[in-house]
């Protein structure tokens, strides 16, 4: 049986539009409403996104550094993270779920009792951003063992050589890194140009699904359409920041602005 | 004891050799440590004498004396980690959340360390220690009142821990310590604590 994640993204492309990936960071801004804002935007997300906050997020942007502190500061510990995807995941069975996050908080937690964990409380997928290819290939097996998705990343940086055995080692989902910057930054490399090399990556093999994430706002979405998926988080983490600054819900803000993205 | 104020491995062969006609029988080559890649300079023409001819120290950050606060994971205790895509003794949490780090020279204030000096920890060619703040401090003091040099914070960690040991060692064993930066740099926090000089 196909996974979670192709069916999520079988589904959107039977509607004719990118799936909606989206990210926010569990424990921000508490455990509980890290949980109902995840409950809450998945009715319009098609794969949510969950990070595990380190407090050194090499990747990380402001708006997702200050979801990841501020979590942290709460007393967030990956185990919390673990309930939380497991309380999703008791309410939401078909919606996938994708744990994101850096490597040393894993290595230190145990390798394979993350992972044991991970296929527990059925996390669909995995993305750990500083665990490159070729360094990843005995962690990604280990993933498919446990029937979760291990999700790779490239760049524009990345060799046509390098691209090509990243994609031979992917499972069913690539990640595409728009440009050069940390996420949340301004996008400045063309729509155009990323919908090129996407197609670049997408031809060396049509069965994988190739998201597009890094700079991707209600603003930049809608040229970038052709996409398999668009994954939206520093705009969510912007969101609950002023949803904070201004005393007001950011369950029903957030929800308002992925409804809006979705459109 | 003697301060060598240069950076090239292959010079200090050559000055030893012109100094003590041959590299002597017991030698103890101080570099600080915070990232590494001084000290790895520093001793890279020596690692294969043996250690008992040629210890190398390395000293790391350890903060203020009342602070928990440190910049030594090779000294302190640390467990390995992943930082900035290596893998080291880094000072860490048991979640693997980085620790903040204290130390009055910027140039050791780093939680990681280079992996070369993690090797040579876990070998056992070289030992690692660390020196506080406070002995950086009285250390630049001392090496300024009697030497003709101006070691920046970051070498009077090494000074600190020559000035330690010397007491201890046979009076042929011969110390030589990288004064790897001048002080100029540290002109402000100087003053700051050790009033007007």
């Amino acid at each position: 049986m196909a996974s979670l994640l192709s069916q999520a993204f079988q589904n959107a492309k039977s509607e004719n539009r990118p799936a909606l990936l989206t990210y926010t960071v569990a424990g921000d801004n508490t455990k509980k409403k890290s949980l109902e804002i995840l409950k809450s935007i998945s009715n319009y997300a098609d794969i949510c996104e969950l990070g595990f906050p380190h407090n050194t997020p090499i990747a990380d942007g402001g708006q997702i550094q200050t979801s990841a502190y501020r979590a942290i500061k709460n007393g967030i510990k990956i185990n919390d993270v673990f309930s939380i995807a497991k309380d999703f995941k008791k309410s939401k069975k078909t919606k996938p779920i994708i744990l994101m996050g850096y490597y040393n908080m894993i290595f230190q937690y145990n390798e394979n009792k993350f992972l044991d964990k991970c296929k527990n409380v059925k996390v669909d997928g995995l993305i750990v951003v500083d665990l490159p290819y070729p360094e990843n290939k005995k962690f990604a097996a280990k993933c498919k063992k446990r029937e979760v998705n291990f999700i790779q990343l490239v760049s524009p940086t990345t060799s046509p050589v390098r691209l090509k055995k990243i994609i031979k080692d992917s499972h069913d989902m690539v990640y595409y890194i728009s440009m050069l910057s940390t996420t949340g930054g301004k996008l400045k490399v063309s729509p155009k140009k990323i919908l090129e090399r996407y197609s670049k990556i997408k031809n060396l093999n049509k069965s994988k699904n190739i998201v597009i994430g890094f700079g991707i706002t209600e603003k930049t979405i809608k040229s970038l359409k052709k996409a398999d998926g668009l994954v939206v988080g520093s705009a969510i983490c912007k969101e609950i920041s002023s949803s904070i600054k201004k005393r007001q819900n950011p369950v029903t803000n957030v929800t308002n602005i992925v409804k809006k993205i979705k459109k | 004891m003697v301060g060598v104020p240069h950076k090239s491995p292959e010079n200090l062969k050559v000055q030893l050799k012109s100094e003590f006609k041959k590299i002597p029988n017991k030698l103890k080559l101080i570099n600080c440590v915070g990232g590494g890649s001084s000290a790895y300079g520093f001793w890279s023409e020596f690692i294969d004498y043996d250690k008992k001819q040629i210890e190398l120290i390395g000293v790391e950050a350890g903060g203020p004396k009342k602070s928990k606060l440190h910049a030594a994971p090779l000294s302190r205790n640390a467990k390995i980690g992943i930082l900035h895509g290596a893998a080291s003794y880094l000072c860490q949490n048991n979640e693997g959340q980085i620790n903040d780090t204290e130390s009055i020279s910027a140039g050791l204030d780093y939680p990681g360390v280079s992996p070369i000096h993690c090797f040579l920890k876990d070998t056992k060619r070289a030992r690692y220690t660390y020196a506080t703040d406070e002995d950086a401090l009285s250390a630049h003091v001392m090496v300024t009142k009697y030497e003709n040099l101006n070691p920046s914070l970051e070498p009077s960690h090494a000074f600190a821990e020559a000035i330690k040991i010397a007491p201890k060692l046979s009076k042929d064993t011969i110390i030589i310590v990288n004064s790897c930066g001048d002080a100029k740099k540290d002109r402000d926090i100087l003053r700051e604590r050790l009033g007007k000089r």
